[in-house]
């Protein structure tokens, strides 16, 4: 191996740790082993990008000095019918580190959704943020963006594009597609009625201008230290941008009035809102151009994703990615047989609708489908129970509620290793490791620990006195029943049942009940449950900024305090003002986050509401995160297993997966 | 008769009519609307969507608008032949439905093809063969037929095939074919596989047609004209066929009009369980998302189809049953 590509590796190994993604563990000198690959570790947490104010750093990777493509796109150079890869790249394109080696071109990914909207989910290969945050959500790094600048003040935010990079179709990608989106798009009151929050700062909208055709700067009245997290984050947003050479036909300040007209009829539409919804979506519209790696084709079932032949990403040798040709996500009438497909060995890579509990399943068949298991941490903490605060028609239990000591006791009575073990398979996290930022103050842990006695010694204290049947009286008169409302899928019913029982030996009755889809959010936005069973966020770090909602106040969806977070959300025109202090004083730090940019103070103030939310005991917690499982066949390789939990189950770097023939 | 018919068409406008708004608003009965329930199905897979988003969309579907509105707008397309457009694959309606329909008719016309053709042959030789070894064998299997339920028949047979073949029959063809164009090897491929749920869903219809076809054929048998043929030296043969089992086929006429909806919709739970891309699943998953359009569609064309079916059962059998003569008001 000569010394220059010893080199190349370590820029590599760097250029891989500043940008926070895996890296082989094999670094010096022999490639790593392709039939077993060493498991990828996460990156310990790199030092936080300095002051922010500073520009951020560039790619520590010189860019190859020639570039290599597809067969089948060079072909098409051969023919005349697309320009040569050095003319389709950007000048500076963007080096995406391999993570276990140098990929071959071609070949079909096979994945399989349930229909149109799981294809939505399923498709977050087609996402590409202006930045990207680390695995750790504590730094961030260049994507889309060349550089990301950003004022003293924080309030400014210089964002440089690539020049020379295009759209699938060919046309130069610019400020302009910026400006378009920001002024047609969102400024539009008939296409976005209400504007995008994130793009807020203290309820006032930001300024986007055009600097040159390759900067554009986002200006807002207050800092806006949260702007980047928001805009990493996959469901923060989906984009800033929009195709405007595309777009233009269907806007009414650019279109002839009787051909829009025209158009929107002939779509079936009743207005051009519609039908430029309509055009605007990635997955629905072959014709549309995107700057992702792959591009619809052929609307499904199957639906059919293609190369994009400009998109702006390469390898450290200069080819230009991706790799894979084709995705080809073909439709089952259920989610059962996704499973069935993956057994048999049919599908390159999934993740979505494959279930956990159904591991052992998995693992049996490994031989007989030739394919490999990964787990992945996911985002999620476990099973929790949120205590509605703000319980509306019924007093008595409401009563019982605010008073700590009662949630306190439910926590206690809770054996999270045995739920764990029989629910998790026992691959969760306790709850502790979830609080990276609150390592070491383990008191605010000790009502995680399993103590009967100590439950109903508190229980007691609150003169809730035992009934003759084993079940305690409310003070109002009468059992002391818990209704739970339960979400979604057959784990946590399963988890509940086991939480039934531990709540029996301290003397509460608890009976779960499924509430379907439909009723959920109608049944969460009337303040009407006591208790409800679902999942805490579990973001970390930075991210955990995009969806508060589980530790403080902040939304109508908290569930533990649905109207004081509608309180906050509107900004006091409905909902309920929070009468507990420390609940007002996690709104208030929200608020301070809100306007602060230094990245260390951002998360001293998220350990601080994350104190607030533990010591005030606002849910029942059970377990933390653990793995989602991925089926991945054994030849589709360069897949990362460390959690990108910025980027969902989507995978960052999806473009280097490749199959090895 | 020409005028029954034309009466009987005008009467099943105001039948439909009716049906359009009772289903449409049924659909809308529970709480929430498209989009809450997709959003909810979202949170379920841990994705999140944020309020002002939510409010977005609700515009842009036209969801606040009240009921009556969205009524009228559907019901309005409709008389021209437009279904609307389905919120979740964003696509015309029509075009959903057209795109499995080819399928759900051929897994609809070979089930009942099967059906018949097993059931028709058994149930006369059971009633010729009353109390006979072979009557209580085929009857036993009959009872076990009406017995399994279709889902438990598919599961157990996908589960059997997966376990000793390692073959997966789930779909109609292998992934491999997906979104090719239809060659014969297609073709091949799909009739390899189409089997299965043409017997799955053909055990059930079988074991219950030979027991009506059964019980008919015996009660003819006993009537007095077939004694008087059978005296007469008839061929035995000849003296079933002729007059007893067209008269039993009297049910099997009666009821082939209800096919017409199972073209539509027919086996819906064989369907998801097959994973078959027939238009039983999307009807199940349009009432669950309530996406209004594409399942009051649905509704729609499966109660149109049923009146039309009864209209159709109606003329065979007075053709087929020399019996029945229609007098109607108008034909007097």
């Amino acid at each position: 191996m000569s010394e220059s590509r010893l080199t190349r590796r370590d820029l590599l190994r760097v250029s891989a740790i500043a940008t926070g993604a895996a890296v082989a563990s094999a670094c010096a000198g022999a490639p790593a082993p392709t039939t077993a690959p060493a498991p990828v570790e996460a990156t310990t947490a790199p030092e936080p990008t300095a002051a922010p104010a500073e520009a951020t750093t560039a790619p520590v990777e010189a860019p190859p000095s020639r570039y290599n493509e597809a067969p089948m796109l060079a072909e098409m150079v051969k023919a005349g019918t697309l320009p040569p890869v050095e003319e389709r790249l950007p000048k500076e394109p963007l080096v995406v580190p391999v993570i276990e080696e140098i990929g071959q071109y071609g070949g079909i990914w096979d994945m399989a959704v349930t229909g149109q909207a799981d294809l939505n989910g399923a498709m977050g290969y087609q996402i590409e943020p202006w930045i990207l945050y680390n695995a750790a959500g504590d730094a961030w790094s260049p994507n889309l963006a060349k550089a990301v600048e950003i004022s003293p003040d924080g309030s400014e935010f210089t964002f440089h594009m690539r020049e020379g990079m295009k759209w699938s179709d060919g046309e130069p990608f610019t400020a302009d597609d910026v400006l378009f989106w920001y002024e047609d798009l969102v400024l539009n009151d008939e296409l976005s009625p209400s504007k995008p929050g994130w793009l807020k700062s203290e309820g006032e909208l930001a300024v986007i201008t055009k600097v040159d055709d390759y900067t554009f700067k986002v200006t807002f009245a207050k800092p806006a230290g949260l702007f980047l997290p928001y805009i990493a984050y996959v469901w923060g947003t989906r984009d800033m941008w929009a195709p405007k050479h595309y777009l233009m036909q269907f806007h009414p300040k650019y279109a002839d009035a009787d051909e829009l007209a025209a158009k929107v009829k002939e779509a079936g539409f009743e207005t051009w809102v519609q039908l430029m919804g309509d055009r605007r979506q990635e997955r629905m519209n072959p014709d549309v151009p995107v700057i992702y790696a792959w591009k619809l084709k052929e609307l499904g079932p199957p639906w059919i994703f293609e190369r994009n032949p400009y998109f702006y990403k390469v390898d450290p040798e200069g080819n230009q990615l991706p790799y894979i040709d084709t995705i080809r996500a073909s439709a089952v009438e259920n989610a059962q047989m996704i499973s069935m497909k993956a057994l048999a060995g049919e599908l390159s890579y999934q993740a979505r609708n494959i279930a956990f509990s159904d591991m052992p399943l998995y693992m049996d068949n490994r031989e007989k489908g030739d394919y490999r298991v990964i787990k992945k941490m996911g985002e999620n903490v476990g099973f929790t129970i949120f205590p509605n605060q703000t319980l509306v028609g019924d007093d008595g239990m409401l009563a019982l509620i605010k008073d700590i000591r009662f949630r306190k006791a439910l926590n206690l009575a809770i054996d999270r290793d045995e739920l764990n073990e029989l629910i998790y398979l026992g691959e969760r996290t306790d709850i502790p490791a979830i609080f990276p930022l609150l390592e070491g103050e383990s008191e605010l842990f000790e009502h995680l620990t399993l103590d009967v006695d100590a439950a109903n010694a508190l229980l007691d204290e609150m003169g809730l006195e035992m009934g003759a049947d084993g079940v305690r009286l409310r003070p109002d008169g009468g059992q002391l029943i818990i209704k739970l409302d339960m979400f979604s899928s057959k784990e946590l019913m399963d988890a509940a049942e086991l939480v039934t029982n531990y709540w029996t030996a301290i003397g509460v009755k608890t009976s779960p009940e499924e509430v379907s889809y439909d009723l959920w959010w109608p049944r969460i936005y009337s303040h009407e449950y006591a208790f409800c069973g679902y999942v805490k966020d579990g973001l970390q770090k930075l991210a955990c900024y995009v969806y508060l909602r589980s530790y403080a106040p902040v939304d109508h969806s908290t569930y533990w305090a649905p109207a004081w977070g509608q309180w906050y959300q509107t900004g006091g025109l409905e909902g309920v003002e929070p009468d507990h202090e420390d609940a007002r004083k996690g709104q208030l730090l929200f608020d301070e986050a809100k306007v602060t940019v230094d990245t260390n103070k951002l998360l001293d103030i998220l350990a601080e509401i994350q104190r607030l939310d533990l010591r005030n005991i606002w849910e029942v917690l059970t377990v933390g995160a653990g793995p989602g499982i991925t089926i991945v066949k054994n030849n589709f390789r360069n897949v990362p297993e460390v959690p990108f939990s910025l980027l969902h189950d989507s995978d960052n770097w999806a473009e280097q997966y490749f199959i090895k023939g | 008769m020409l005028t029954y018919i034309l009466r009987r068409v005008l009467y099943a406008i105001p039948t439909l009519t009716l049906i359009t708004i009772v289903s449409f608003a049924i659909i809308e009965l529970p709480p929430g609307d498209y989009l809450s329930s997709y959003v909810a199905q979202l949170e379920a897979r841990g994705e999140r969507v944020s309020r002002d988003e939510l409010d977005a969309l609700r515009e842009r579907y036209g969801l606040g608008r009240p009921i009556y509105v969205r009524y009228w707008k559907w019901v309005t397309g409709l008389v021209q032949g437009d279904f609307g457009v389905s919120f979740e694959w964003n696509r015309p309606v029509s075009q959903l439905i057209y795109d499995r329909l080819g399928l759900t008719a051929a897994i609809a016309l070979l089930s009942t093809a099967f059906i018949w053709a097993v059931a028709l042959p058994i149930g006369i030789y059971s009633a010729t063969h009353q109390y006979s070894l072979s009557d209580y064998i085929f009857t036993f299997f009959g009872f076990v037929g009406v017995g399994i339920p279709d889902f438990l028949l598919a599961l157990v047979l996908l589960w059997w095939a997966w376990s000793t073949f390692g073959v997966n029959l789930g779909g109609l063809y292998p992934i491999d074919y997906e979104g090719q164009p239809w060659t014969w090897a297609k073709i091949f491929e799909v009739f390899k596989r189409i089997w299965l749920p043409m017997v799955i869903i053909g055990t059930s219809g079988t074991a219950g047609m030979i027991r009506t076809m059964r019980a008919n054929l015996l009660d003819e048998l006993r009537q007095p004209y077939v004694i008087t043929a059978r005296a007469k030296g008839l061929h035995e043969r000849r003296i079933v066929l002729k007059y007893p089992v067209r008269i039993a086929l009297n049910p099997f006429i009666s009821t082939v009009g209800w096919m017409l909806p199972g073209l539509i919709s027919g086996a819906t739970i064989v369907s998801i369980v097959l994973s078959l891309p027939t238009n039983g699943p999307m009807l199940l998953k349009a009432l669950m998302s309530q996406d209004m359009y594409l399942a009051g569609s649905f509704v729609f064309l499966l109660s149109a189809l049923t009146v039309l079916g009864t209209l159709i059962s109606d003329i065979l059998l007075v053709i087929v049953d020399p019996r029945i003569r229609y007098v109607g008001v108008g034909s007097r």
